[in-house]
């Protein structure tokens, strides 16, 4: 009886649901509209999953991709909304519908998510390869600079710091240190939120040549000029960063004026907690502050930070310093008026370094009584940077308009105050010499240079720089073919107001080199205006997926001279990547995705400003050099001065070609990519001799017999005087199109599923280069052999040959445990290079034809290799000298671990080659050992 | 009558008194002199024939002349006061082929009184080739002044030659010449030729037609890289106006001031540079073919291989010029302690290293030069210097340079 009642209400109770709901329909119901983004980046969330309750039903929807949703049909009342999406914080609230209701909502990133906790450079898995790198590689990593993000691309191994010089980038190549071929990092861009870094109008490097500034081992400026070498990596500090793209493929043609890749930086953005980070190794201290705010009702983000490293190059010394402050300050803003919304990001950037030497106080300690220690120890040397940049990026979304997504309007402004300031005391080697004292051509006196005295060189450049970028994306489908495409253009301008050098003409610090200083404000600016359109398109074939990328680049110099060979001339870069996505494949209930890739493209970076407008060169050719020290009145030294201007008018921008195949394996959050390139360059800049001007000069001989003094004057009267006339052969260098680069490879990254019960994942990253850096055109060559008291005027023209073959393979497999509950990480890196070669490629010993002394060309035949003087145009080549060396097997343990005290504390500790294998190995029978050194240092993080 | 006759009797005893002293005279007093001869002891598969010794009494001028296939000879001579000389033919291995060579010895005064007298000589190579010649090099200061500020000094570079023979002689035609070698780096010369050339990398020649630079028996001829009072610009340095010869080339930049009142050599192959720490040596001769035969046959084409760390390096093809050893009148070997790895020419050009400063780049070697030791004054006051093919032994090194005030 009773179990009947029971039935009974139940059954009631069933049916009168429906009723209930009936009843319910009659009263009014509601839609909630819903978008969501996130919160940093502001990116709308597609995929988000939507739980509404109002505790008895629920509904549930997905976000599409452009993270709308919506839930029709919601009678009246409270309701608790979740709102979650893989790899965010979850969301929940509770809402009150009491009508129409549009919800915006902002999920913020969730990195304790196992399986996203990536502290290595993942594969992107975008068409083209390209290694992301994010804020949780960065902090294991514990990186000083950029440069050591490097480590995990491809091929990347962990290096010591090296900041007593300029760090440039190496992109697939085993690397060379020779600055014919600076190209090949010239040639990559480095682009902060959306603004190129450019390096093109950078003039900063000491025209006097290199010295050596007393109590430091070897020259002083090369190693930290970064002139014509692209981006000094030291000079950006990675505590600002979210993430770091770089693509080592063939990168979207709204990025040019590049040859090898392309770095893209993303800086943190929207609301984080105050976070300071310091850092202590044996080379340096760092320590960094930043914070994040965002303001809900005004839509406001504003991000602030500041970083200061200051380390010693040589760890037991402190006379060779490098420091760097940069701070940011970047405010963001959107607006939303239906249907548009506008988004607003404004950055500002100081950056400051300084690079030192400073006089060892103890090395002039044993100087004689009479040695003038005064001028001794005011020798110094200081190079400063200092860069400001204002960028401003607008996007504008016109929502109600179907098929254009945004138009991106992206300005920036960058403006430079650098200076290398050397004082240097220079003591002749002999009792006088001379220079000349004259800017111009022609015929005049010198002077006698005093015996010793200080010399301060200093060069100031003032280099600006002008990005402007207009960019329109459109998403449309053509059935069913979906299509992302872009279209835009851009202008950029490029010039340097800085004096240049600054020198005491008659004190040069080379002793003997006459310096005739140019004003860097006199070059001409540098103006490009480049179009670009690319279409990305994705379409279902069957079960897969094809996707094309075709995008076209048509880029400019404006307002060039029309001598040169520049002027006018657009120059087109295509560039394809597609991809063939494979259906999934099932296998023990995981789907195993598998997509292959490849692309082509061409890649345009044009000459930069020193390249373009070199100097005059000035020969000076001493006529008459008499010193009489019985008569030091009588004394007098007279040039006859040449100036040429060797400007190439022929100078072509360098143009990569690159290709490459790739094949992607996903299966259960393991990832496999393995990828294949290969490319050539055959016009990279060099400077290389370019012409070459016969001239004739007079000169007098300066015994007593041969002068004749002027009685008026007393000195030598050059028009009574004897003299013998010279033919020379002047020759003039300027920057051409004679470097080749070859570049192949093979890279491969594995990314191993995190292990739960270990929580330790493993990834494998590893690439082999092959790499030839090569000659292009003919080659200029003299000697410098005196016959007969007269210098060798001939001069030697050889073919290409000649070069170097460099090889290597490397593999990283690193184990890294997370272990969230107790606040652990802990990392070990075994970091194996299996071989590295390196050959000099076979030179031509003979040229195939001279030049003589007034300028003609012959051809070089047998006889001219006994000839006397034209023998001596033979060039260094045998077989000894172009074997292969190969270095064998060695490897590094690297070790970095990470704990969380309290909230709000985290300590970190990183020792590299903590253990290294690096086996002692044979060569010809002797054993060459090698040793290696560890290098560690401590992190402290607070997060408040 | 009776007594002049006794007188002359007494008179022919006398007389006949004499010859009999004569005879007894003519039992002339002798000494057995054992001479042993020390060949030099860095001489590679030394085979020796047999040495002619010639002992000279000084006073008198009687010679005897012997013979002796060993390295001791027992003879016995009248007491005196002898010099004794000697030579030998000898072969050895230099640089891996067999040379023909002499040893020579001379000993310039050797007392021989009593029973038996013992006298030690040592030999040391004489070039087959030794000409007459008469210049020596005297002096050479290659390491310059340096500064008070400790910094390199070598625009007072200075080589004196000097005039050892009794005869006037003309420098006209003297060459100067740097070897390519440098002694503290031992690579495997391709083709190797120093048994017969010295394969030099910079030459000066002395011009003038023959009558031009005459140079008086015991005096000195001095070359400048730069004839200018240095002591202007250098406190430490010395006056070389009073040079007779400079070597600076004028018109090419970057050279040192030249003093017009100073005649120029000329350069006939690059810059005439001597190492700043004598790791490489001077030759001086006289070039005996035309200066375009010269030029144009006696170019030395060589590579060079050399091991380091297990790896065989082999550089080349390079060029210079080569002087047959019998132009080389004079040489001064130089090196520095724990330097001296290979030579910079056969041992019968130099065979022992003079030196200034005790290692390489010690700063002490500032200031010094190299001085040939004096053998010898004549009686009228000329020097006779000392020149046994061996700098080591001939030459004060670490000296006070003789132009120095």
């Amino acid at each position: 009886m009773k179990r009947l009642l029971s039935y009974t209400c139940l059954f009631i109770l069933i049916y009168s649901l429906p009723v209930a709901g009936f009843a319910q329909r009659q009263e009014d119901v509601f839609n909630l509209h819903i978008q969501v983004n996130d919160k940093q980046s502001m990116e709308p969330l597609e995929f988000t999953f939507l739980y509404l309750t109002d505790g008895k039903q629920h509904w549930e929807a997905i976000c599409n991709e452009n993270g709308k949703s919506s839930i029709g049909k919601l009678p009246e009342g409270n309701y608790k909304l979740s709102v979650s999406l893989l790899g965010y914080k979850k969301w929940e609230n509770e809402i009150a519908i009491e009508g129409n209701k549009s919800l915006n909502i902002l999920l913020s990133s969730n990195s304790n998510e196992l399986n996203e906790v990536v502290v290595t450079a993942s594969e992107s898995k975008g068409l083209t390869s390209s290694s992301v790198i994010d804020r949780k590689a960065m902090q294991h990593l514990q990186p000083s600079s950029f440069s050591d993000l490097l480590e995990l691309l491809p091929g990347g191994k962990s290096k010591d710091p090296g900041l007593g010089s300029v760090n440039v980038i190496k992109i697939r190549e085993a690397g060379i240190e020779d600055s014919k071929y600076n190209v090949s990092s010239l040639g990559t861009s480095f682009v902060i939120d959306g603004a190129p870094v450019s390096t093109d109008a950078n003039m900063q490097y000491l025209s006097s040549g290199d010295r050596i500034i007393a109590g430091v081992s070897g020259y002083t400026d090369s190693k930290r000029s970064s002139v014509n070498r692209g981006v000094d990596m030291r000079t950006i500090s990675t505590d600002q960063i979210e993430r770091v793209e770089i693509v080592r493929g063939i990168p979207s043609v709204q990025y040019g004026d590049l040859t090898s890749g392309l770095v893209r930086i993303e800086r943190k953005k929207g609301a984080t907690p105050w976070d300071a980070r310091l850092k202590v190794d044996g080379y340096s201290k760092l320590v960094a502050v930043n914070k994040g705010y965002y303001f809900k009702e005004e839509n406001l983000t504003l991000n602030f930070g500041a970083d200061l490293l200051d380390s010693k190059i040589n760890p037991t010394s402190s006379y060779e310093g490098y420091q760097r402050l940069s701070y940011s300050v970047r405010l963001g803003k959107n607006w939303y008026k239906e249907p548009f919304a506008l988004l607003w990001q404004s950055n500002f950037d100081h950056a400051h370094t300084f690079d030192e030497i400073k006089l060892d106080p103890n090395i002039y300690d044993n100087v004689q009584e009479s040695a003038d220690l005064e001028s001794l120890r005011q020798e110094k040397y200081r190079s400063k940077y200092d860069r400001l940049s204002l960028t401003n990026n607008f996007r504008l979304q016109p929502r109600q308009i179907p098929f254009l997504k945004s138009i991106d309007f992206n300005t920036s402004i960058s403006y430079q105050m650098d200076k290398i300031e050397q004082t240097k005391f220079v003591q002749l080697s002999s009792l006088t010499l001379t220079i000349p004292s004259s800017d111009e051509a022609g015929i005049a006196d010198g002077i006698f240079l005093p015996s010793k005295y200080l010399a301060n060189h200093d060069v100031e450049g003032k280099p600006l720089n002008i990005f402007l970028k207009a960019k329109v994306n459109a998403e449309f489908a053509t059935a069913p073919i979906n299509h992302k495409a872009i279209i835009g253009t851009e202008y950029s301008f490029d010039k340097n107001y800085g004096k240049g050098q600054i020198i005491d003409r008659l004190r040069p610090p080379g002793g003997e080199t006459f310096l005739r200083p140019r004003n860097y404000s006199d070059i001409p600016s540098k103006q490009n205006l480049n179009f670009f359109a690319e279409d990305e398109v994705s379409m279902p074939v069957g079960n897969n997926v094809f996707k094309l990328n075709a995008g076209i680049r048509a880029m400019s110099m404006a307002g060039m001279d029309s001598q040169y060979t520049m002027n006018g001339r657009f120059y087109l870069d295509p560039r394809f990547n597609t991809e063939w996505r494979f259906p999934a494949i099932t296998l023990n209930n995981k789907e195993l995705n598998i997509s292959l890739s490849g692309g082509i493209g061409w890649h345009t970076k044009f000459p930069t400003l020193l390249q373009i407008y070199p100097d005059y060169v000035y020969l000076d050719y001493v006529r008459l050099n008499y010193y009489d020290t019985g008569n030091p009145g009588q004394s007098r030294v007279n040039y006859e001065t040449f100036k040429t201007k060797t400007i190439n008018h022929n100078l072509e921008p360098a143009r990569n070609k690159k290709w490459e195949v790739r094949l992607n394996f996903q299966y259960d959050n393991n990832y496999l990519s393995v990828t294949c390139f290969y490319e050539k360059m055959t016009n990279g800049f060099r400077t290389q001799t370019m012409s070459f001007m016969p001239v004739t000069s007079r000169l007098y001989y300066s015994d007593k017999d041969s002068v004749t003094i002027n009685p008026a004057t007393n000195q030598p009267d050059l028009d009574y005087s004897k003299y013998k006339v010279l033919n020379r052969l002047l020759s003039n260098s300027a920057t051409g199109n004679g470097t080749r680069i070859d570049k192949e490879g093979i890279e491969f990254t594995l990314s191993a599923k995190r292990l739960e019960n270990l929580k330790t994942r493993l990834t494998v990253t590893g690439a082999w280069f092959k790499t030839k850096y090569l000659n292009s055109g003919v080659i200029y060559d003299g000697t410098n052999q005196i016959i007969n008291g007269e210098p060798i005027q001939e001069t030697g023209v050889y073919d290409a040959s000649g070069g170097y073959y460099k090889e290597q393979l490397n593999t990283n497999f690193m184990f890294d445990t997370y272990i969230p509950s107790v606040g652990f990480e802990f990392s070990t890196s075994f970091q194996c290079q299996w071989f590295q070669i390196n050959q000099r490629l076979p030179e031509t010993r003979y040229p195939f034809a001279y030049i003589d002394a007034k300028g003609i060309e012959h051809p070089y035949t047998e006889a001219d290799k006994k000839d006397p003087v034209l023998q001596f145009l033979m060039r260094e080549s045998n077989p000894g000298l172009y074997q292969k060396a190969r270095i064998p097997f060695g490897m590094d343990i690297n070790l970095k671990a990470s704990k969380k005290i309290k909230e709000i504390m985290r300590i970190s500790l990183f020792v590299n080659k903590l253990l290294d294998y690096y086996p002692a190995y044979k060569v010809n029978g002797a054993e060459i050992k090698r040793t290696q050194n560890p290098y560690f240092g401590m992190e402290l993080n607070i997060t408040l | 009558m009776k007594t002049k006759l006794s007188t002359l009797i007494l008179l022919v005893f006398c007389t006949t008194g004499f010859f009999s002293c004569n005879d007894d005279d003519e039992e002339v007093k002798t000494t057995e002199v054992t001479l042993s001869i020390a060949n030099p002891t860095d001489l590679e598969d030394l085979k020796v024939s047999k040495w002619a010794v010639t002992f000279t009494e000084r006073n008198t001028n009687k010679t005897y002349a012997l013979e002796t296939e060993s390295n001791t000879l027992s003879v016995t001579v009248p007491e005196g006061d002898y010099e004794i000389a000697g030579e030998n033919f000898v072969t050895y291995t230099f640089m891996g082929n067999t040379v023909n060579g002499k040893l020579y010895f001379i000993n310039k005064s050797n007392i021989v009184t009593g029973e038996t007298v013992s006298i030690a000589a040592s030999s040391f190579p004489k070039s087959e080739y030794e000409g007459e010649g008469g210049f020596v090099i005297e002096e050479i200061f290659y390491t310059g002044s340096g500064t008070p500020e400790g910094k390199s000094y070598l625009g007072d570079i200075y080589i004196k030659l000097y005039n050892n023979t009794d005869k006037p002689l003309y420098a006209d035609g003297l060459f100067l010449a740097t070897t390519q070698r440098n002694t503290s780096i031992s690579y495997t010369y391709i083709p190797e030729i120093l048994d017969k050339y010295v394969p030099v990398n910079g030459i000066i020649v002395i011009p003038g037609d023959g009558t031009k630079y005459p140079v008086q028996p015991g005096k000195s001829f001095i070359l400048a890289a730069s004839a200018v009072n240095h002591k202007e610009g250098n406190s430490n340095s010395f006056d070389l106006t009073i040079a007779d010869m400079e070597w600076r080339n004028e018109h090419l930049a970057n050279q040192p001031a030249n003093n017009p009142n100073v005649p120029d050599a000329i350069l006939l192959y690059n810059f005439f540079t001597t190492h700043h720490a004598g790791l490489s040596s001077v030759i001086m001769g006289r070039i005996e073919v035309s200066q375009t035969e010269f030029l144009g046959k006696y170019i030395y084409e060589y590579s060079w291989k050399m091991v380091f760390n297990g790896v065989e390096y082999e550089r080349g093809p390079f060029l210079d010029y080569k002087i047959p050893n019998e132009w080389v009148m004079d040489a001064v070997y130089t090196s520095v302690e724990g330097e001296t790895e290979a030579p910079v020419f056969a041992p019968s050009i130099d065979m022992g290293w003079t030196y200034c400063g005790s290692s390489f780049g010690d700063t002490e070697r500032f200031g010094k030069s190299v001085r040939r030791k004096v053998e010898s004054t004549t009686t009228d006051g000329r020097e006779i210097l000392q020149d046994t093919n061996n700098s080591a032994v001939d030459f004060i090194p670490n000296a006070t340079p003789s132009l120095a005030k």
